[in-house]
């Protein structure tokens, strides 16, 4: 018989070993398998990065972009000349936002259930902002290039970058953030 | 035991591992005929009118009753752009608005009438905070009630601080019946409207709101601008009170 269709099992009997052989019913086994499978469903999600070559919208602003922005110097209008206009404009604290988002993976993804699944691709996206403030003259106050992380909102994003100033430093002046 | 025929004492349900005896049976079909009866009568006869929070706080000054007109035609015809309730059909224009929390991304929103006659001719209005929105309107459609209400073409709307009526135009927007559904009921595609213009019928708004807010004050005008993709998104800060 072979060893897939049987099991094995070892009893003493009169300080005696005897080998009984118990056949499995391996027909109802399969049977049963056969049945609990389609009830099976399953997902697969595997993330692959990619280098932030591809743009997957708005316009990206490179950081030697920047060079121009001087703070208490350059005015709106010479940001609007040169970078156009903004994504969105937060009128009363005088905030710009530029938005753009770079992919930085693949996420490879596969459904499976019962007879039927299904797989495929979807671009991971970083989100970028370049946010810059003016002051009430309408010169740059203070601006910085930053990523918003994917489980904050926009509105909540762009009220931290409000209520928290720039570090103020020699190495890192105001706008010379990232 | 398990009974499966009809005239059995008991029934088994599927999916569910209960019993019902044949008297519990009958009780919940009554039961839930007669919520879907209720439900009906409440949809088809309610009007989704101003709330007593919503005209405390236009009386007290810190939201707007902004009011719009969407004159929707099928085939150079007049025809309802909002229906009563649910339950009397699909809508065939959907509005939605964004605003500050939102950045200005339009999520379907609530909308009021003013009366029943004046819901008929195509007239809504939104209870808002001073401050800037974004309105976007879906439609005339069929399915206008389940499509990507951020896809829709959208406008500006200014609401100033101290105006408690205010009128942001109207909005003709055309159709088309494009054959008929199976159980009845045309299939509404929208005709091309590229162009849209905003008219303004600032009589008609101002005699609707004086009927329905004697005491509302002098309404603004205030026409909706045509927002596009690329055009700047404007958000200003609520006011502390606005939330009440």
């Amino acid at each position: 018989m072979p060893p897939c269709a049987c099991s094995l099992s070892k009893s003493k009997n009169c300080g005696e070993t005897t080998t009984k052989v118990y056949p499995i019913y391996s027909r109802a086994l399969t049977a049963l398998l056969l049945c609990i499978l389609p009830l099976l469903a399953s997902c697969v999600m595997l993330p692959i990065p990619t280098t932030e070559s591809k743009v997957l919208a708005g316009k990206p602003v490179k950081e030697e972009q920047l060079s121009f922005l001087k703070p208490n110097i350059t005015t709106k209008q010479d940001v609007i000349e040169r970078l156009g206009s903004p994504n969105v404009i937060w009128e009363d604290v005088r905030v710009f936002a530029y938005n753009w988002d770079m992919r930085q993976g693949i996420l490879f993804w596969a459904v499976g259930a019962y007879y039927s699944g299904g797989m495929g691709t979807m671009d991971i996206p970083k989100h970028y902002a370049l946010l810059i403030q003016f002051d009430e003259q309408d010169r740059v106050q203070r601006f910085e290039r930053r990523v918003r992380p994917s489980s904050q909102s926009y509105i909540d994003f762009l009220k931290e970058w409000v209520k928290t100033p720039s570090p103020q430093s020699p190495q890192n002046p105001p706008g010379q953030g990232e | 035991m398990k009974y499966t025929g009809f005239h059995s004492e008991q029934r088994y349900i599927e999916g569910h591992g209960v019993w019902y005896s044949q008297d519990t049976l009958p009780s919940l079909l009554s039961a839930l005929a007669l919520m879907v009866l209720f439900a009906n009568l409440v949809g088809c006869t309610s009007l989704n009118v101003l709330s007593d929070a919503e005209k405390s706080a236009i009386n007290a000054g810190e939201k707007t009753v902004v009011l719009l007109r969407i004159e929707c035609t099928i085939d150079n015809q007049p025809y309802e752009p909002f229906r009563a309730s649910m339950w009397t059909g699909e809508p065939v224009v959907a509005l939605g608005i964004g605003g500050f929390e939102t950045v200005g991304e339009p999520r379907l929103a609530a909308h009021g009438f003013l009366s029943e006659d004046s819901r008929r001719a195509g007239w809504t209005y939104f209870a808002l905070s001073s401050g800037v929105y974004y309105l976007a309107v879906l439609g005339p459609e069929s399915d206008a009630g389940i499509k990507n209400i951020r896809e829709a073409p959208r406008w500006r709307v200014d609401v100033p601080e101290n105006t408690r009526l205010l009128y942001i135009g109207t909005l003709p927007l055309a159709g088309r019946a494009d054959g008929t559904f199976l159980l009845g009921g045309k299939i509404i595609k929208p005709a091309n409207n590229e162009e849209f213009i905003v008219k303004n019928e600032h009589e008609l708004a101002k005699s609707l709101l004086a009927e329905h807010f004697p005491g509302g004050g002098e309404m603004k005008t205030s026409k909706m601008q045509r927002w596009r993709q690329g055009d700047p998104i404007i958000i200003r800060t609520p006011r502390p009170d606005s939330g009440k």
